[in-house]
Protein backbone atom coordinates (compact mmCIF):
# COMPACT_ATOMS: atom_id res chain seq x y z
CA UNK A 1 0.00 0.00 0.00
CA UNK A 2 1.21 3.53 -0.39
CA UNK A 3 2.51 5.38 2.23
CA UNK A 4 3.17 8.99 0.94
CA UNK A 5 -0.30 10.13 2.79
CA UNK A 6 0.88 8.86 5.99
CA UNK A 7 4.07 10.55 5.89
CA UNK A 8 2.58 13.64 5.28
CA UNK A 9 0.12 13.20 8.32
CA UNK A 10 3.00 12.34 10.32
CA UNK A 11 4.59 15.81 9.42
CA UNK A 12 1.07 17.28 10.27
CA UNK A 13 0.37 15.99 13.79
CA UNK A 14 4.22 17.07 14.29
CA UNK A 15 3.83 20.43 13.22
CA UNK A 16 1.04 21.16 15.06
CA UNK A 17 2.51 19.94 18.61
CA UNK A 18 5.39 22.24 17.49
CA UNK A 19 2.87 25.10 16.69
CA UNK A 20 2.02 24.60 20.33
CA UNK A 21 5.39 24.48 22.16
CA UNK A 22 5.64 27.56 19.76
CA UNK A 23 2.56 29.53 20.92
CA UNK A 24 3.19 28.70 24.45
CA UNK A 25 7.15 30.09 23.72
CA UNK A 26 4.96 33.66 22.80
CA UNK A 27 2.87 33.59 25.97
CA UNK A 28 5.30 33.51 28.11
CA UNK A 29 7.52 36.21 26.34
CA UNK A 30 6.75 38.07 30.07
CA UNK A 31 7.59 35.50 32.35
CA UNK A 32 9.67 35.75 34.82
CA UNK A 33 12.96 32.86 34.26
CA UNK A 34 11.06 31.43 31.64
CA UNK A 35 12.94 28.98 29.52
CA UNK A 36 11.72 28.50 25.79
CA UNK A 37 10.97 25.23 24.67
CA UNK A 38 11.75 23.22 21.45
CA UNK A 39 10.65 20.90 20.02
CA UNK A 40 12.94 17.68 18.54
CA UNK A 41 12.25 16.05 15.33
CA UNK A 42 13.71 12.27 14.16
CA UNK A 43 12.56 10.61 11.57
CA UNK A 44 11.43 7.11 12.37
CA UNK A 45 12.60 4.59 9.47
CA UNK A 46 9.76 1.74 8.71
CA UNK A 47 11.22 -1.18 6.62
CA UNK A 48 8.98 -2.25 4.17
CA UNK A 49 9.21 -6.27 3.23
CA UNK A 50 7.88 -6.21 -0.03
CA UNK A 51 9.88 -3.41 -1.37
CA UNK A 52 12.78 -3.80 -3.35
CA UNK A 53 16.29 -3.96 -0.67
CA UNK A 54 17.09 -0.07 -0.44
CA UNK A 55 13.83 1.08 -0.11
CA UNK A 56 11.99 2.18 2.97
CA UNK A 57 9.84 4.63 4.26
CA UNK A 58 10.49 7.36 7.01
CA UNK A 59 8.35 8.78 8.71
CA UNK A 60 8.75 11.73 11.01
CA UNK A 61 7.99 11.77 14.55
CA UNK A 62 8.03 14.32 17.76
CA UNK A 63 10.77 12.86 19.81
CA UNK A 64 10.83 14.90 22.72
CA UNK A 65 11.21 18.55 23.12
CA UNK A 66 14.43 20.46 25.13
CA UNK A 67 15.04 23.47 27.24
CA UNK A 68 16.61 26.60 25.44
CA UNK A 69 18.95 27.21 28.33
CA UNK A 70 20.22 30.42 27.18
CA UNK A 71 20.08 33.37 29.92
CA UNK A 72 17.14 35.77 29.33
CA UNK A 73 17.36 39.51 29.60
CA UNK A 74 18.18 40.93 33.10
CA UNK A 75 15.50 43.81 34.07
CA UNK A 76 15.91 46.18 36.71
CA UNK A 77 13.51 46.40 39.34
CA UNK A 78 14.62 47.95 42.19
CA UNK A 79 12.67 45.35 44.28
CA UNK A 80 15.68 44.76 47.55
CA UNK A 81 14.45 41.11 47.16
CA UNK A 82 14.30 40.55 43.54
CA UNK A 83 17.38 38.30 42.21
CA UNK A 84 18.70 37.48 38.90
CA UNK A 85 20.75 34.84 38.90
CA UNK A 86 24.13 35.41 35.82
CA UNK A 87 25.60 32.47 35.08
CA UNK A 88 24.65 28.50 34.94
CA UNK A 89 23.31 28.31 38.42
CA UNK A 90 19.51 27.63 39.43
CA UNK A 91 17.36 28.55 42.58
CA UNK A 92 15.50 25.79 43.96
CA UNK A 93 12.47 25.57 45.83
CA UNK A 94 9.97 23.52 47.84
CA UNK A 95 6.60 23.80 46.44
CA UNK A 96 3.09 23.44 48.88
CA UNK A 97 3.06 20.39 48.42
CA UNK A 98 6.80 19.68 50.01
CA UNK A 99 8.04 18.77 46.12
CA UNK A 100 11.75 20.00 45.44
CA UNK A 101 11.74 21.85 42.24
CA UNK A 102 14.59 23.96 40.39
CA UNK A 103 13.72 27.52 38.90
CA UNK A 104 15.20 30.82 38.25
CA UNK A 105 12.44 32.59 38.79
CA UNK A 106 13.91 35.44 41.30
CA UNK A 107 10.58 37.14 42.15
CA UNK A 108 10.59 37.09 45.85
CA UNK A 109 8.91 38.89 48.86
CA UNK A 110 8.31 37.80 52.64
CA UNK A 111 5.88 35.45 54.08
CA UNK A 112 3.89 37.17 56.95
CA UNK A 113 6.85 34.41 59.24
CA UNK A 114 9.47 35.73 57.44
CA UNK A 115 10.25 33.17 54.89
CA UNK A 116 11.33 33.88 51.49
CA UNK A 117 8.96 32.99 48.93
CA UNK A 118 8.16 33.14 45.58
CA UNK A 119 5.23 35.65 44.25
CA UNK A 120 3.25 32.28 44.09
CA UNK A 121 3.85 30.76 47.05
CA UNK A 122 6.75 28.32 46.48
CA UNK A 123 9.25 28.60 49.67
CA UNK A 124 13.19 29.68 48.39
CA UNK A 125 15.71 27.19 49.90
CA UNK A 126 19.14 28.19 51.45
CA UNK A 127 22.94 27.22 50.77
CA UNK A 128 21.95 24.55 53.17
CA UNK A 129 18.86 23.41 51.32
CA UNK A 130 16.43 24.52 54.16
CA UNK A 131 13.93 27.08 53.38
CA UNK A 132 15.04 30.27 53.70
CA UNK A 133 14.05 33.27 55.90
CA UNK A 134 14.76 36.73 56.89
CA UNK A 135 14.38 38.38 60.07
CA UNK A 136 11.04 40.78 59.36
CA UNK A 137 12.22 44.15 60.40
CA UNK A 138 15.26 43.97 58.38
CA UNK A 139 13.82 42.64 55.20
CA UNK A 140 13.34 45.86 53.39
CA UNK A 141 17.09 47.28 53.98
CA UNK A 142 19.49 43.93 52.87
CA UNK A 143 21.75 43.61 50.59
CA UNK A 144 22.44 40.70 48.78
CA UNK A 145 26.20 39.91 47.54
CA UNK A 146 27.39 38.51 44.27
CA UNK A 147 27.85 34.80 46.29
CA UNK A 148 24.26 35.27 47.61
CA UNK A 149 25.33 36.19 50.68
CA UNK A 150 22.38 38.32 52.41
CA UNK A 151 23.21 40.81 55.00
CA UNK A 152 22.08 43.96 56.61
CA UNK A 153 23.80 46.83 57.87
CA UNK A 154 22.60 46.40 61.30
CA UNK A 155 22.26 42.67 61.70
CA UNK A 156 25.06 41.12 59.90
CA UNK A 157 24.56 38.20 57.88
CA UNK A 158 21.53 36.76 57.70
CA UNK A 159 21.49 34.00 55.70
CA UNK A 160 22.49 32.66 51.86
CA UNK A 161 20.32 32.13 49.00
CA UNK A 162 21.20 29.03 47.58
CA UNK A 163 22.67 28.49 43.97
CA UNK A 164 22.45 25.43 42.78
CA UNK A 165 24.00 23.15 39.75
CA UNK A 166 20.96 21.63 37.41
CA UNK A 167 22.52 17.64 37.53
CA UNK A 168 21.12 16.79 34.59
CA UNK A 169 18.57 19.53 32.62
CA UNK A 170 16.94 17.69 30.24
CA UNK A 171 15.64 15.24 32.26
CA UNK A 172 13.90 17.24 34.44
CA UNK A 173 9.57 17.69 33.78
CA UNK A 174 8.00 21.04 33.32
CA UNK A 175 5.28 22.05 36.34
CA UNK A 176 4.28 25.25 35.53
CA UNK A 177 5.11 28.19 37.58
CA UNK A 178 8.71 28.25 36.25
CA UNK A 179 9.58 24.99 38.02
CA UNK A 180 11.50 22.08 37.10
CA UNK A 181 10.88 18.75 38.92
CA UNK A 182 11.64 15.66 38.98
CA UNK A 183 9.59 12.53 39.01
CA UNK A 184 9.50 11.27 42.59
CA UNK A 185 9.69 15.42 43.51
CA UNK A 186 13.12 14.91 45.44
CA UNK A 187 16.08 17.20 43.83
CA UNK A 188 19.89 16.48 44.72
CA UNK A 189 21.35 19.78 45.87
CA UNK A 190 24.93 19.97 44.56
CA UNK A 191 26.24 23.54 44.93
CA UNK A 192 26.76 25.59 41.85
CA UNK A 193 30.50 25.86 41.08
CA UNK A 194 30.62 27.69 38.15
CA UNK A 195 30.55 31.20 39.67
CA UNK A 196 27.37 32.26 39.28
CA UNK A 197 26.52 35.81 39.86
CA UNK A 198 23.05 37.27 42.10
CA UNK A 199 22.13 40.02 40.84
CA UNK A 200 20.11 42.47 43.70
CA UNK A 201 17.36 44.40 42.53
CA UNK A 202 17.09 42.61 38.91
CA UNK A 203 15.30 39.88 37.42
CA UNK A 204 16.08 37.22 34.46
CA UNK A 205 13.13 37.98 32.37
CA UNK A 206 11.99 35.52 29.12
CA UNK A 207 14.89 34.26 27.20
CA UNK A 208 12.01 33.99 24.57
CA UNK A 209 13.57 35.47 21.73
CA UNK A 210 10.89 37.45 19.28
CA UNK A 211 12.02 37.31 15.97
CA UNK A 212 12.97 33.47 16.16
CA UNK A 213 9.56 32.47 17.35
CA UNK A 214 7.69 34.63 14.83
CA UNK A 215 10.10 33.49 12.45
CA UNK A 216 10.02 29.89 13.61
CA UNK A 217 5.59 30.12 13.15
CA UNK A 218 5.91 31.26 9.32
CA UNK A 219 8.70 27.78 9.32
CA UNK A 220 5.61 25.82 10.85
CA UNK A 221 2.91 27.51 8.40
CA UNK A 222 5.31 26.82 5.50
CA UNK A 223 5.68 23.54 6.03
CA UNK A 224 2.45 22.38 6.78
CA UNK A 225 1.55 23.67 3.57
CA UNK A 226 3.92 21.73 1.86
CA UNK A 227 2.73 18.57 3.73
CA UNK A 228 -1.15 19.32 2.98
CA UNK A 229 0.18 19.87 -0.81
CA UNK A 230 1.87 16.43 -0.54
CA UNK A 231 -1.42 14.97 0.39
CA UNK A 232 -3.86 16.38 -1.89
CA UNK A 233 -1.58 15.56 -4.93
CA UNK A 234 -1.57 12.06 -3.89
CA UNK A 235 -5.27 12.54 -3.26
CA UNK A 236 -5.48 13.70 -7.05
CA UNK A 237 -3.42 10.69 -8.42
CA UNK A 238 -5.36 8.48 -6.62
CA UNK A 239 -8.66 9.83 -8.34
CA UNK A 240 -6.78 10.12 -11.45
CA UNK A 241 -6.08 6.15 -10.90
CA UNK A 242 -9.15 5.48 -9.42
CA UNK A 243 -10.78 7.25 -12.77
CA UNK A 244 -8.73 5.06 -15.07
CA UNK A 245 -8.92 1.86 -14.11
CA UNK A 246 -12.45 2.30 -13.98
CA UNK A 247 -12.63 3.29 -17.74
CA UNK A 248 -10.34 0.15 -18.80
CA UNK A 249 -12.97 -2.26 -17.26
CA UNK B 1 -4.59 21.70 17.68
CA UNK B 2 -4.33 24.43 21.56
CA UNK B 3 -2.25 26.64 19.82
CA UNK B 4 -5.50 29.13 19.88
CA UNK B 5 -6.01 28.35 23.48
CA UNK B 6 -2.32 28.86 24.28
CA UNK B 7 -1.72 32.27 21.98
CA UNK B 8 -5.27 33.02 24.06
CA UNK B 9 -3.81 32.75 27.46
CA UNK B 10 -0.89 35.14 25.95
CA UNK B 11 -2.96 37.54 24.87
CA UNK B 12 -5.12 38.08 28.19
CA UNK B 13 -1.94 38.21 30.33
CA UNK B 14 -0.58 41.18 28.06
CA UNK B 15 -4.10 43.13 28.55
CA UNK B 16 -3.69 42.43 32.03
CA UNK B 17 -0.04 44.28 31.66
CA UNK B 18 -1.29 47.07 29.50
CA UNK B 19 -4.00 47.51 32.68
CA UNK B 20 -1.15 47.60 35.23
CA UNK B 21 1.10 49.79 33.33
CA UNK B 22 -1.47 52.23 32.37
CA UNK B 23 -2.42 52.80 36.02
CA UNK B 24 0.79 53.23 36.75
CA UNK B 25 1.17 56.01 34.21
CA UNK B 26 -2.42 57.52 35.50
CA UNK B 27 -0.74 57.67 39.01
CA UNK B 28 2.64 59.17 38.03
CA UNK B 29 1.66 62.29 40.55
CA UNK B 30 0.01 60.85 43.31
CA UNK B 31 1.08 61.22 46.40
CA UNK B 32 2.21 57.87 48.31
CA UNK B 33 1.73 56.00 44.75
CA UNK B 34 3.91 52.58 44.54
CA UNK B 35 4.74 51.47 41.24
CA UNK B 36 3.18 47.91 40.58
CA UNK B 37 4.69 45.16 38.34
CA UNK B 38 2.29 42.08 36.84
CA UNK B 39 4.05 39.52 37.82
CA UNK B 40 3.51 36.05 34.71
CA UNK B 41 4.42 32.66 34.97
CA UNK B 42 3.99 29.54 32.49
CA UNK B 43 0.52 27.46 33.26
CA UNK B 44 1.40 23.53 33.74
CA UNK B 45 2.77 21.38 31.26
CA UNK B 46 0.92 18.45 29.43
CA UNK B 47 3.74 15.65 29.89
CA UNK B 48 3.21 13.66 26.36
CA UNK B 49 5.63 11.93 27.11
CA UNK B 50 7.87 11.44 30.15
CA UNK B 51 11.68 11.96 30.57
CA UNK B 52 13.47 9.05 31.75
CA UNK B 53 10.92 6.62 31.29
CA UNK B 54 12.37 3.43 30.00
CA UNK B 55 12.67 2.67 26.41
CA UNK B 56 14.33 -0.83 26.20
CA UNK B 57 14.75 -3.74 27.86
CA UNK B 58 18.58 -2.86 28.35
CA UNK B 59 17.20 0.05 30.45
CA UNK B 60 18.12 2.79 28.61
CA UNK B 61 16.08 5.58 29.23
CA UNK B 62 14.37 8.63 27.21
CA UNK B 63 16.79 11.52 27.38
CA UNK B 64 14.45 14.39 26.56
CA UNK B 65 10.55 14.32 27.47
CA UNK B 66 8.09 15.50 25.59
CA UNK B 67 6.56 18.59 27.21
CA UNK B 68 3.54 21.04 25.59
CA UNK B 69 3.07 23.93 28.00
CA UNK B 70 -0.29 25.35 27.88
CA UNK B 71 0.30 29.48 28.55
CA UNK B 72 0.85 31.63 30.81
CA UNK B 73 -0.90 33.49 33.49
CA UNK B 74 -0.43 36.31 35.62
CA UNK B 75 -0.02 35.02 39.66
CA UNK B 76 0.38 38.80 41.07
CA UNK B 77 0.94 42.05 41.00
CA UNK B 78 3.96 43.18 43.17
CA UNK B 79 4.38 46.75 44.37
CA UNK B 80 7.53 48.37 44.35
CA UNK B 81 8.32 49.48 47.71
CA UNK B 82 10.89 51.95 46.97
CA UNK B 83 11.22 55.38 48.47
CA UNK B 84 9.43 58.07 46.42
CA UNK B 85 10.93 61.41 45.88
CA UNK B 86 10.08 64.39 48.58
CA UNK B 87 8.67 67.11 47.69
CA UNK B 88 8.60 70.69 49.80
CA UNK B 89 5.48 71.84 50.33
CA UNK B 90 5.55 73.74 53.23
CA UNK B 91 2.61 72.84 54.58
CA UNK B 92 2.31 72.24 58.17
CA UNK B 93 0.36 69.49 57.89
CA UNK B 94 2.05 67.49 55.15
CA UNK B 95 4.44 64.80 56.36
CA UNK B 96 6.35 62.43 54.18
CA UNK B 97 8.04 58.95 55.34
CA UNK B 98 11.36 59.14 55.15
CA UNK B 99 12.08 54.78 54.94
CA UNK B 100 10.01 52.43 55.63
CA UNK B 101 6.03 52.69 57.52
CA UNK B 102 2.84 53.91 57.25
CA UNK B 103 0.18 56.19 59.03
CA UNK B 104 -2.38 53.99 59.87
CA UNK B 105 -5.64 56.00 59.97
CA UNK B 106 -9.51 54.72 61.24
CA UNK B 107 -12.01 54.08 58.18
CA UNK B 108 -15.56 54.82 59.08
CA UNK B 109 -16.80 51.19 59.34
CA UNK B 110 -13.95 50.81 62.43
CA UNK B 111 -11.37 48.64 60.72
CA UNK B 112 -8.20 50.21 59.99
CA UNK B 113 -6.73 51.00 56.88
CA UNK B 114 -2.46 52.27 55.76
CA UNK B 115 -1.07 54.94 53.87
CA UNK B 116 1.90 56.81 52.75
CA UNK B 117 0.16 59.55 51.75
CA UNK B 118 0.46 62.14 54.78
CA UNK B 119 -1.44 65.06 53.64
CA UNK B 120 -3.16 65.48 56.11
CA UNK B 121 -5.59 68.30 57.66
CA UNK B 122 -7.46 69.75 60.42
CA UNK B 123 -11.13 68.27 61.12
CA UNK B 124 -14.10 70.75 62.31
CA UNK B 125 -13.41 69.66 65.95
CA UNK B 126 -9.59 69.77 65.83
CA UNK B 127 -8.67 66.31 64.59
CA UNK B 128 -5.30 65.71 62.65
CA UNK B 129 -6.85 63.41 59.54
CA UNK B 130 -6.54 62.51 55.73
CA UNK B 131 -8.00 63.95 52.45
CA UNK B 132 -10.88 61.84 52.93
CA UNK B 133 -11.75 62.87 56.45
CA UNK B 134 -10.11 60.08 58.55
CA UNK B 135 -8.54 59.97 61.75
CA UNK B 136 -5.04 59.34 61.95
CA UNK B 137 -4.43 56.76 64.58
CA UNK B 138 -3.71 57.23 67.31
CA UNK B 139 -5.67 60.37 67.05
CA UNK B 140 -4.37 63.56 67.70
CA UNK B 141 -6.65 66.55 68.77
CA UNK B 142 -5.07 70.40 68.71
CA UNK B 143 -5.97 73.16 71.53
CA UNK B 144 -7.99 75.41 70.25
CA UNK B 145 -6.40 78.88 69.82
CA UNK B 146 -3.69 76.64 68.23
CA UNK B 147 -1.05 78.90 66.41
CA UNK B 148 1.38 76.72 64.63
CA UNK B 149 2.77 72.92 65.06
CA UNK B 150 5.49 71.29 64.76
CA UNK B 151 5.87 67.84 64.31
CA UNK B 152 9.67 65.96 64.68
CA UNK B 153 11.44 63.05 63.17
CA UNK B 154 10.01 61.20 65.92
CA UNK B 155 6.78 61.93 65.18
CA UNK B 156 6.80 64.17 68.77
CA UNK B 157 3.71 66.93 67.46
CA UNK B 158 3.93 70.25 69.76
CA UNK B 159 1.54 72.98 69.38
CA UNK B 160 2.11 76.46 69.61
CA UNK B 161 -1.19 78.00 71.65
CA UNK B 162 -1.85 81.48 71.22
CA UNK B 163 0.79 83.87 72.22
CA UNK B 164 2.60 81.29 74.32
CA UNK B 165 6.03 81.19 72.80
CA UNK B 166 6.56 77.80 74.37
CA UNK B 167 4.81 74.90 72.45
CA UNK B 168 2.92 72.26 74.17
CA UNK B 169 3.26 68.64 73.43
CA UNK B 170 0.24 67.19 72.09
CA UNK B 171 0.79 63.73 71.09
CA UNK B 172 2.95 60.92 69.26
CA UNK B 173 2.35 59.79 65.97
CA UNK B 174 3.37 56.06 65.44
CA UNK B 175 4.32 54.23 62.16
CA UNK B 176 3.20 50.71 61.40
CA UNK B 177 5.17 48.37 59.28
CA UNK B 178 4.52 44.95 57.52
CA UNK B 179 6.62 41.68 57.27
CA UNK B 180 5.27 41.66 53.52
CA UNK B 181 4.63 44.90 52.65
CA UNK B 182 3.69 43.55 48.80
CA UNK B 183 1.01 41.18 50.87
CA UNK B 184 -1.32 44.78 51.64
CA UNK B 185 -4.51 45.12 49.72
CA UNK B 186 -4.89 48.22 47.78
CA UNK B 187 -8.41 50.37 48.67
CA UNK B 188 -8.09 53.24 46.78
CA UNK B 189 -7.81 56.21 48.05
CA UNK B 190 -4.05 56.03 48.26
CA UNK B 191 -5.27 53.33 51.27
CA UNK B 192 -3.93 50.01 52.08
CA UNK B 193 -5.01 47.03 54.09
CA UNK B 194 -3.19 44.36 56.11
CA UNK B 195 -4.29 40.94 54.75
CA UNK B 196 -3.04 37.32 55.85
CA UNK B 197 -0.40 37.61 53.56
CA UNK B 198 0.71 40.95 54.65
CA UNK B 199 0.84 39.92 58.26
CA UNK B 200 -0.46 42.10 61.00
CA UNK B 201 0.60 45.75 61.57
CA UNK B 202 3.92 46.23 63.98
CA UNK B 203 3.57 49.03 65.75
CA UNK B 204 6.66 51.22 65.86
CA UNK B 205 7.62 54.80 66.62
CA UNK B 206 8.99 56.55 64.06
CA UNK B 207 13.61 56.58 64.03
CA UNK B 208 13.14 53.16 65.93
CA UNK B 209 15.78 50.70 63.71
CA UNK B 210 14.12 49.60 60.39
CA UNK B 211 11.75 52.28 60.31
CA UNK B 212 11.49 55.40 58.51
CA UNK B 213 11.39 59.17 59.82
CA UNK B 214 8.63 61.94 59.42
CA UNK B 215 9.52 65.06 57.46
CA UNK B 216 6.99 67.86 58.07
CA UNK B 217 6.20 70.06 55.17
CA UNK B 218 6.97 67.35 52.65
CA UNK B 219 5.28 64.97 50.58
CA UNK B 220 6.31 61.85 49.35
CA UNK B 221 5.58 61.39 45.40
CA UNK B 222 4.60 58.24 43.60
CA UNK B 223 7.90 56.01 43.11
CA UNK B 224 6.53 55.37 39.09
CA UNK B 225 9.52 55.84 36.33
CA UNK B 226 7.74 56.69 33.46
CA UNK B 227 10.38 56.08 30.60
CA UNK B 228 10.36 52.81 32.39
CA UNK B 229 6.59 52.82 31.87
CA UNK B 230 6.34 53.42 28.60
CA UNK B 231 8.99 51.17 27.27
CA UNK B 232 6.99 48.28 29.53
CA UNK B 233 4.18 49.31 27.15
CA UNK B 234 5.65 49.55 23.99
CA UNK B 235 7.28 45.88 25.43
CA UNK B 236 3.46 44.75 26.17
CA UNK B 237 2.31 45.71 22.51
CA UNK B 238 5.09 43.97 20.62
CA UNK B 239 3.94 41.05 23.09
CA UNK B 240 0.42 41.42 22.26
CA UNK B 241 1.05 41.05 18.45
CA UNK B 242 3.29 37.96 18.57
CA UNK B 243 0.19 36.24 20.08
CA UNK B 244 -2.03 37.36 17.91
CA UNK B 245 0.28 36.35 15.07
CA UNK B 246 0.53 33.03 16.63
CA UNK B 247 -3.90 32.81 16.67
CA UNK B 248 -3.58 34.10 12.95
CA UNK B 249 -0.75 31.06 12.06
CA UNK B 250 -3.32 28.54 13.58
CA UNK B 251 -6.22 29.76 12.14
CA UNK B 252 -4.57 29.65 8.83
CA UNK B 253 -3.19 26.11 9.09
CA UNK B 254 -6.75 24.95 9.76
CA UNK B 255 -8.19 26.71 7.46
CA UNK B 256 -5.58 24.88 4.99
CA UNK B 257 -6.33 21.76 6.09
CA UNK B 258 -9.64 22.35 5.44
CA UNK B 259 -9.24 23.00 2.09
CA UNK B 260 -6.88 19.64 1.02
CA UNK B 261 -10.00 17.85 0.16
Amino acid sequence: MDNSTYVALSQLTALERQLDVTANNIANANSTGFKAERVLFESYLQSDDSASAGESTNYLIDRGSYLDSRSGVVIQTGNPLDMALSGAGWFAYQLQDGQQAFGRDGNFVLDPQGRVVTTAGAQVLDAGGAPLALPPALAGSVAISGDGVISSEVGGVLGQVGIFALPDRQSLGRAGGGMFVTEDGRIDLQADETGTKVIQGALEGSNVQAVSEVTRLIDIQQAYQHALNLISSEDDLKKEMLSRVGRST
Amino acid sequence: MKALGIAATGMMAQQTNVDVISNNIANANTTGFKTARASFTDLIYENLSREGAVTAEEGNTRPVGLDVGLGVQAVGTVRLNTQGGLTQTQNQFDLAIDGRGYFAVNLPDGDQAFTRDGSFRLSAEGQIVNGNGYEIDPGIVLPDNTTKIEIGDTGIVSAYVAEDPVPVEIGQLTLATFVNDAGMRPLGDNLLQATVASGDAIPSLPGDEGVGILRQGYLESSNVDIVRQITDLIQAQRAYEMNSKAISTADEMMSAANQIK
